[in-house]
């Protein structure tokens, strides 16, 4: 009779065992739980609407159902399309419909996402690159340390106000409010992956003759990418935060924008849709830092 | 403190006046190494700590010299300042004739730990260096090749280092450093943490590049068979000084064999006496 198998994960051979060498942690994406927590989550919605909204005169401007939602939230939303992508929208005299809300979605989602990819990318290669030249010297390490961490534990979002009145209601002004925030994620990640850092790995690669320059390139930088993918993936949630934040502050497009024209109104069915939209291309982006970071570090899985 | 090269008599029977190795090869030009009052220094706290006072030390070129000590004695400090990882507070270091000032290709170094970059695949691993320094691809790919098949590594040449065991992983480590063709190779205790079997596996492994390679090569270790089985010559590092310097001349290969010997024996007996004293 064959032994009984303790460790379920001993079962699967490509799996190591948990706290053996080379593992890390990861962040777990299981659909089926997915798709559990979506429908767990909707029923909590709707135990909880039919709960607070008990006896209030309009429920709509307190905790809509998901009925309501589906129906008057997206079509409203129609009322900020421009008709970028064809059709008549309500303020050229078209009606409220889903294709013209889902239009809207579409429009200020693109430039939300534009404007969130552009600032993550120049976030994460400055905060990389400063980070990088940072702890080259120690002096500048510890100074820089200091301040980066100080800064770190700031609500990022009590900044936006500046960033506004810096670059004025523009994109710059959101791009770089996004990048700044995720430049200090990744700054602060790459100091203290540095720091980290084994000292025989950059000894090793000296001793072969390699340069400062060429250490920092071809061995600190590969050496840190794990830990980089893990504060990417942290800084990925605060991005979206802060660039809804900078949207509401006065910009004239993108999801934050429709969302501070929603709340101006008290409209709860359309913030829930644009919440939801945001919800979830904060997790596609998520999944798909993750599996760039994946693609790029399966050397240390 | 001056060297007690010599000083020290070692097992009566064994030739320790047989001509090291250096002699053998018909090297004639600088030694791979010369130490002149060489002080080594750190800061702990307010304390100034001397892990290395006053030694005066020569390698001949070609030999095989293994650092041998008790931990925390300043064998693994006095490493790495001949691979120009630590500056001297006193003395000087030169190797090849020249002042050491920092690392240098010339000094290939293999570390106790794993410190071979993990993100390249062994092949890549083992070309590292030579391609780093811009060495064109025809000048090392043959080397680098032979190499891999030498350390019986053909078959795992795509393969991660995760994916290899703690002694494939060394043995990837010795390749590179021999690939990168440097004069001289320090080793600090690289065979520490191996098992028995794999460990012997490796030293005749190292044994044999060695021998094919004519490469001067410093290693640490605190194992006194390890030091009879692989040196030339054995120089002991205890207290911040060198306690004893001395040949060592059994035919080799040296397997199991030696431990028989009375010769060997009495040398482990008296470095074993050595080390443990104070």
């Amino acid at each position: 009779m064959a032994a009984p198998v303790l460790d379920r994960r001993a079962r699967r051979p490509d799996r190591a065992a948990p706290g053996s060498f080379g593992t890390r942690s990861r962040t777990l994406f299981r659909p089926r739980r997915v798709a559990v927590g979506v429908v767990v989550l909707a029923l909590l919605w709707e135990a909880v609407s039919l709960l607070v909204t008990r006896g209030v005169e309009h429920p709509e401007f307190v905790m809509p159902d998901l009925v309501h939602v589906a129906r008057y939230g997206l079509p409203g939303l129609a009322d900020y399309y421009t008709g970028w992508l064809g059709g008549t929208p309500p303020s050229a005299g078209g009606e409220r419909t889903w294709p013209m809300g889902l239009a809207a979605l579409v429009e200020h989602g693109a430039i939300s996402v534009g404007r969130i990819l552009v600032g993550f990318v120049l976030g994460l290669a400055a905060g990389v690159l400063l980070g990088l030249l940072m702890s080259a010297s120690r002096a500048v390490r510890n100074a820089g340390f200091g301040i980066a961490t100080l800064l770190r534990t700031l609500p990022v979002l009590a900044l936006g106000p500046l960033f506004t009145l810096w670059f004025g209601a523009t994109s710059a002004m959101s791009v770089s409010f996004v990048a700044f925030a995720v430049g200090l994620v990744m700054l602060v990640a790459t100091m203290t992956a540095v720091a980290n850092l084994d000292l025989d790995v950059v000894r090793y690669s000296r001793s072969l003759g390699l340069g400062a320059f060429a250490v920092q390139r071809r061995v600190v930088l590969p050496a840190i990418l794990p830990e980089l993918g893990g504060a990417a993936l942290v800084a990925v949630p605060l991005a979206w935060s802060v660039l809804l934040a900078s949207e509401i502050y006065g910009i004239q497009e993108g999801l934050g924008w429709m969302m501070g024209k929603a709340v101006q109104f008290t409209l709860v069915d359309r913030i829930t849709v644009i919440a939801v939209v945001f919800v979830l291309l904060t997790f596609v982006m998520l999944r798909a830092v993750q599996a760039i970071s994946a693609r790029i570090t399966r050397w240390a899985e | 403190m001056a060297v007690k090269s010599m000083a020290v008599k070692s097992a009566g029977a064994v030739d320790l006046a047989a001509a090291p190795r250096a002699e053998a090869t018909g090297h004639t030009a600088a030694p791979a190494f010369r130490l002149r009052d060489l002080v080594l220094e750190y800061r702990e706290g307010t304390q100034v700590v001397r892990p290395i006072d006053g030694v005066d030390l020569e390698v001949p070129q070609g030999e095989f010299t293994c650092i041998l000590g008790p931990s925390g004695h300043g064998k693994s400090t006095l490493l790495r300042c001949l691979a120009g990882l630590i500056a001297p507070a006193g003395g000087t270091v030169e190797a090849a004739g020249e002042q050491v000032s920092g690392p240098g290709a010339d000094r290939g170094m293999v570390f106790q730990q794993d410190a071979i970059p993990m993100w390249l695949r062994v092949e890549d691993n083992v070309a590292f260096g030579p391609r780093m320094r811009g060495v064109p691809p025809r000048e090392y790919r043959e080397r680098v090749d032979r190499l891999i098949t030498e350390v019986g590594l053909d078959d795992r040449r795509r393969a991660w280092p995760r994916q290899l065991s703690g002694g494939m992983r060394k043995r990837v480590a010795i390749a590179a450093v021999f690939a990168n063709d440097p004069d001289v190779l320090l080793m600090d205790e690289p065979f520490s943490a191996l098992d028995f079997f794999t460990r012997s596996r490796l030293q005749n492994l190292l044994l044999q590049l060695w021998a094919e390679t004519g490469k001067t090569i410093c290693f640490v270790t605190h194992d006194i068979d390890e030091a009879l089985v692989l040196a030339d010559r054995i120089v002991v590092v205890k207290d911040g000084g060198i306690a004893m310097d001395v040949p060592v001349a059994f035919p080799r290969p040296r397997g199991e064999e030696l431990r028989a010997l009375p010769e060997a024996q009495d040398l482990r007996r008296e470095l074993l006496d050595i080390l443990g004293e104070g």
